[in-house]
């Protein structure tokens, strides 16, 4: 994937830096403070900067990091409101939990249950967090973040992983929370600055925001899309707040942080802080992911992105900044999850079912929980190598297993504490039910088992709130036919423990209300962007009342954007050409053109007479011929009968040009175009602004391939055949170019005339992957007539002299489309309108 | 805005040492570095620091007036900004926000042809006032194409340079390996590091590239190449006989900048020629190069009712200017100091600039007892 050269030594020092400091930073505050401090709340002294930033940093791992940043670039913004909806569910921890916790006096959120429901469901709800602990915050955390390490450094993921988890490791054991809050916040402020710097440097790359602002697709800044298939935006609101009490007001990693503040309002400024601090990640995690998609757009594995941007865009030393941010986003997530683990264990079941409720010393404490987190970084690593062993696409499924946990726990926390009537037995049955429930419907959803029952499951977020209403209603139902149990206590009403009259407390409130505002805003400004700027890419299609009235065979009537006819802002008026293509009998792919092949396909003759780049051709002999395009059904074919009177190559030198020495290599620095041959440019996706200079994707949306007479992808240097084109300085567009001719969805068969002076191709293009007229769709026969951006080149090199003064002495380069200079730009392309059916034949007409 | 001036910084000195601070040394160097020895930029300093003016304090006199009329419009000064190849290197935007300062302050902005900034979007921030300054496009299809872009956006005066044959030795420049966008070197990522504003300002605006001629600039172009390709294209050696279809294709008013011997003046003239500038470069081409104030009074006295005189090169202040016109010139270019201006102040840096070398002139002027521009070679005192 990545190269090891990717790292310069500058970078390991970055690194190394980065790794004394934190270690510095988490000895340091070991051995400051109290001897007799808890491993698990501290002493009590920490303050509320910290306690903001530990929550950040504790929410932002490494899956997070990857996973938004190639959301941001597959569908834009939409995955911001998992950030930007956080807050309220701050809101509700801070002003709502929080004093209830704190006036509980409790150090783990089973004691809270234990203390409501008694010690059966403790004892489920204390297992049921070592196990959520794993998988949320320790297993997957560290394998993603321990490939990540290997991809750039070469290391062995064990070593990586082993690397990671005795730093993170080495200070949750020594310093306990209180040094895993000082280093959270350390790697927090370390997160935003590298993050920040991509993002700049992404803008930098992109042109500045007038450039984003430009290139970038209008609906990637939509935050509010209820049709979208990614975030549909009603099950986000019924979804999310499911996850979000959960994650943010009952998880014991997150919630820790509050048990070690020194009282309720410094807890709740750390709270608030950490609510400010997530209007962040959209700006810094998920904007770089759209600029990305504007530099890089075709990326398949959205996952890789992020490496690929690191690895591409950041100079030198920077790249070690970003993986000392990955390794901060991992660390910081990975000792939370290591002292919480070691806090519920020793305190919730090593005290009271070991030791059977004995008091332990503080002593003893330290000791076990030191143990604990030394076994609890054991089993990560052992959980982390197995995953490498699993399915590939367990990261995902990890991902949305969250989904799938919060249902039985928020609904314990909302209804069991809400209202005095739930009984043990309900929250018991309603608690072991709904995780049984959600388990398996969480299984069969990830894995698309629908039993036949219905086509497909729904969204994850609305399993979620359906899940919600089930567990409830469970909980509910049985609460309501059975009685209190002996060892039930009523907490605390919320409002009782609510401090409402201090004016800590009105100024908390009055940050909250800013904070509010500012969200508003931040959606209303988005929304706007949404509407009004960005590229709007889909010129009105004049295609449309063509296509209502054309008789529809396939499915999709998916709407197709067309050149708008004339195009007005060709600067010389030049009309752009159309040409019709139809179904026609299967040719015999070998390069020759034999008589009849092609007399059903359309024929483009007059190439002597098309836009010439460099010197008109004056003599047909020295360049003239005729191209036909039809399809089968299965291929789109292009042929060309190309007459040459001197060919390249094959009667001249293989002379160099004097612009690029290495013109015949076949690699990103050689010039495929350079020689005689042909070139094909689609634009499947008929997309395109009238933006100067705006360029082919690389990709099954928009392309540019080369066939040579004298060199090819498969055959090397001195053997005809399809190269890769344009963009090749976009490595995305040169990697898909290679595979497709390795896969053989494009090929070209060529036939050099017996007496030098010319030559045939063939050359045939699968829809699938070559003609994606829109994200994953691509064309097929059976739709309604397509229009497709087009444009053709035939080149012609002779002696070096011929093209003397030109570039790259060039001696002809005509176009079918196009001016001078612009004819790789989109908007000076021509238009092929496909269609599904054969040719009208004319009498038949009559 | 427009009025903007601070007193922190009076003096152009003072500009330079704050633009310093701001702008990566990379950047710098290129703005301040002259050719080998950079004799030629010293020389150009002293000897417009030689000039002398005498006044004449017992004659009526009223105020004086800065305005000059150049090719059918009145220009509020009698200095403009010269072009100034890459600003956009040295501050984000520079060619942008000066346009505009030039524009609203109503004197002319003179667009290189190796800008940051396409020729279109300035003329629409110049308000079509700005000028455009062109190399020798050898490639005939590049400059039919250039000159009609140039027509097309509505700029009034067309520039001509010539006195880049060569691509100026800078010594600094190749230490530090320059180019634009700029090379991300180790020295030159630490460089920028060491200039926050300047970096925040460049992430805002974007990767600095030729706008102008980006549209012929061949796919991927390794850097290395890109110097000769702009020699063989767009930047070559120029003489009359290469100026003739240049003067055929533009029907405007047309400036041939960078001449220095009487001789060249002549030939310009003949060619019908409208204006020329008499430059050395700013001591960027030619190190032993005369400094165009010496022979500026001689060409101007023999050549000034043929043809429009102009100077630029070694000038950063309003006795620099006034020096210049008592010696002759019709009007005045001046390029590092804006940039100064630019890379100390950013958008007010422009209009600080204009405001800062207006006040100056005006204050000598109303010293010397000099009512117009045209009267200043009345003032000189002669050697």
């Amino acid at each position: 994937m990545v190269e090891n050269a990717v790292l310069h030594s500058i970078d390991f020092y970055v690194i190394g830096i980065y790794v004394f400091l934190l270690l510095a930073i988490g000895l340091f505050v070991s051995m400051r403070q109290a001897k007799n401090a808890s491993l698990f709340v501290g002493d009590k002294s920490v303050g509320f900067a910290s306690i903001g930033m530990s929550i950040w940093g504790t929410n932002i791992g490494p899956s997070f990091l990857i996973a938004s940043f190639g959301a941001a670039y597959s569908s834009g913004m939409l995955i911001a409101n998992f950030e930007w909806f956080a807050w309220i569910f701050l809101l509700i921890l801070g002003m709502v939990f929080t004093p209830f916790y704190l006036k509980s006096n409790v150090t783990t959120i089973p004691q809270i249950i234990k203390r409501r429901f008694g010690d059966g469901m403790y004892r489920l709800l204390s297992i049921y967090s070592l196990i959520t602990i794993v998988i949320i915050w320790l297993g997957s955390g560290l394998y993603v973040g321990g490939l990540l390490f290997s991809q750039f450094t070469g290391w062995e993921l064990w070593q990586s992983v082993l690397l990671l988890l005795i730093i993170a490791t080495s200070f949750t054991i020594v310093g306990g929370l209180a040094a895993v809050i000082a280093t959270d916040a350390f790697q927090t402020v370390l997160m935003i600055v590298g993050m920040a710097a991509l993002t700049l440097i992404g803008l930098y790359e992109v042109g500045g925001i007038d450039g984003l602002m430009a290139k970038a697709p209008a609906e990637y800044w939509r935050l509010i899309d209820f049709d979208s298939e990614s975030v549909p935006w009603m099950s986000f609101v019924l979804g999310y707040p499911i996850m979000g009490v959960w994650f943010w007001c009952t998880d014991q990693t997150i919630v820790q942080r509050v048990f070690a503040s020194k009282d309720v309002p410094t807890a709740q400024k750390g709270i608030l802080l950490a609510a400010v601090l997530k209007i962040l990640p959209p700006f810094i995690f998920i904007l770089p992911g759209i600029i990305f998609y504007v530099l890089q757009p075709g990326i398949e594995n959205t996952d890789g992105a992020f490496i690929a941007m690191v690895s591409e865009y950041m100079p030198i030393g920077f790249r070690g900044l970003m993986i000392a941010v990955l390794m901060a986003a991992l660390i910081s997530t990975l000792d939370s999850g290591l002292n919480s683990f070691s806090t519920i264990f020793t305190l919730d079941i090593y005290q009271p079912m070991i030791k059977k409720g004995k008091e332990l010393s503080g002593k003893e404490v330290r000791l076990i929980g030191r143990i604990v987190t030394l076994a609890a970084s054991a089993l990560a690593f052992v959980w982390a190598l197995a995953m490498e062993g699993m399915a590939t696409n367990l990261f995902e499924i990890f991902q949305t297993l969250i989904a799938f946990l919060a249902p039985p726990l928020t609904t314990l926390f909302l209804v069991g504490l809400l209202w005095k009537r739930v009984t043990t037995a309900g929250a018991t049955y309603g608690f072991v039910l709904g995780c049984i429930t959600c388990m398996t419907v969480g299984i069969c959803s990830i894995n698309g088992q629908t039993f036949g029952l219905f086509e497909q499951w729904p969204h994850f977020l609305n399993l979620t709130f359906i899940l919600f209403i089930v567990t409830s209603a469970i909980t509910i139902g049985i609460s309501l036919v059975t009685k209190h149990s002996a060892d039930e206590e009523f907490l605390p009403k919320f409002k009782d423990v609510a401090n409402t009259d201090s004016s800590q407390n009105k100024s908390i409130w009055r940050g909250w209300l800013i904070l509010a505002i500012v969200m508003v805003g931040l959606y209303a400004g988005f929304e706007y962007l949404a509407r009004n700027a960005g590229n709007t890419s889909d010129i009105p299609s004049s295609l449309s009342t063509e296509l209502s009235s054309s008789p529809s065979t396939g499915s999709s009537t998916k709407k197709t954007a067309s050149h708008s006819e004339p195009l007005t802002t060709n600067t010389d008026g030049l009309g752009l050409p159309e040409v019709n293509v139809y179904r026609g009998e299967t040719p015999t792919f070998d390069g020759f053109i034999d008589q009849n092949e092609y007399q059903d396909a359309t024929m483009l003759t007059g190439i002597e007479n098309w836009n010439p780049q460099f010197s008109a051709v004056s003599d047909p002999k020295d360049l003239s011929g005729t191209v036909w395009i039809k399809h089968d059904g299965e291929y789109l074919y292009f042929a060309f009968d190309i007459v040459d009177n001197l060919m390249y190559g094959v009667d001249t030198p293989r002379w160099l040009p004097q612009e690029n020495p290495n013109a015949h290599e076949l690699t990103r620095e050689g010039f495929p175009w350079f020689g005689d041959g042909v070139e094909v440019l689609i634009n499947a996706k008929n997309s395109f602004s009238q933006e100067d200079g705006e360029l082919n994707k690389g990709n099954g949306h928009s392309w540019q391939m080369v066939v040579s007479t004298h060199k090819s992808r498969l055959g090397g240097v001195g053997v005809a055949g399809l190269l890769e084109g344009e963009e090749r300085s976009m490595l995305s567009a040169w990697n898909n170019y290679q595979k497709w001719i390795l896969n053989k969805d494009m090929e070209a068969k060529v036939r050099i005339k017996p007496d030098s002076k010319g030559y045939t191709v063939e050359w045939r293009i699968r829809p699938d992957p070559c003609l994606e007229i829109s994200p994953g769709e691509f064309w097929s026969a059976d739709m309604p007539v397509t229009k497709m951006g087009l444009n053709l080149a035939v080149a012609d090199l002779d002696n070096e002299n011929e093209g003397a003064g030109n570039w790259g002495n060039f001696w002809h380069e005509n176009w079918w489309s196009g001016e001078r200079d612009k004819r790789t730009w989109l908007k000076q392309w021509g238009t092929m309108v496909l269609h599904g059916k054969t040719q009208p034949i004319s009498t038949q007409d009559i | 805005m427009k009025d903007f001036f601070d007193p922190r910084y009076p003096d152009i000195s003072d500009l330079r040492a704050k633009a310093q601070k701001r702008i990566p040394n990379f950047a710098f160097a290129y703005l301040e570095g002259g050719c080998m020895e950079e004799i030629s930029v010293a020389r150009n300093r002293s000897d417009v620091a030689a000039v002398q003016l005498r006044s004449q304090l017992l004659t009526p006199f009223d105020k004086s007036y800065l305005e000059v009329e150049l090719f059918g419009h009145t220009y509020s000064a009698p200095f403009g900004i010269a072009p100034i190849g890459l600003q956009g290197l040295m501050w984000p935007k520079a060619p942008e926000i000066l346009a505009k300062s030039a524009a609203d302050k109503n004197i002319p902005y003179v667009l290189s042809t190796v800008s940051s900034a396409s020729l279109e979007s300035i003329a629409e921030i110049s308000q079509g006032k700005a000028w455009y300054q062109l190399y020798n496009p050898t490639d005939n299809s590049i400059r039919e194409d250039l000159l009609n872009r140039i027509k097309q956006a509505g700029y009034p005066v067309l520039v001509v340079t010539v006195d880049v044959p060569t691509f100026g030795f800078r010594p600094r420049d190749i230490k530090n390996g320059l180019a634009m966008p700029p090379n991300m070197t180790v020295k030159n990522i630490l460089q920028m590091l060491a200039k926050p504003s300047w970096l925040w300002e460049t992430a805002l605006a974007g990767k600095p590239e030729m706008q102008t001629l980006k549209p012929y600039m061949p796919k991927d172009m390794p850097m290395d190449q890109l110097a000769a390709f702009m020699n063989k294209t767009v930047m070559g050696r120029v003489d009359i006989e290469g100026l003739k279809p240049i003067r055929d294709m533009w029907q405007g008013p047309l400036v041939i900048k960078g001449l220095i011997n009487p001789q060249d003046v002549k030939l310009a003239i003949e060619l019908g020629a409208d204006g020329v500038v008499i430059s050395n470069h700013g001591g960027r081409q030619l190190d032993a190069g005369e400094s165009p104030i010496k022979p500026l009074q001689g060409i101007a006295k023999k050549y000034r009712s043929d043809i429009k005189i102009f100077m630029d090169s070694g000038l950063r202040s309003g006795t620099n200017i006034a020096a210049s016109l008592a010696s002759g010139a019709d009007f005045t270019f001046l390029g590092r100091p804006f940039v100064y201006g630019v890379g100390a102040l950013g958008k007010k840096g422009g209009y600080h600039t204009i405001n800062t070398l207006m006040m100056q002139l005006t204050q000598i002027m109303n010293q010397l007892g000099c009512s117009k521009v045209a009267d200043l070679p009345q003032y000189l005192v002669e050697e």
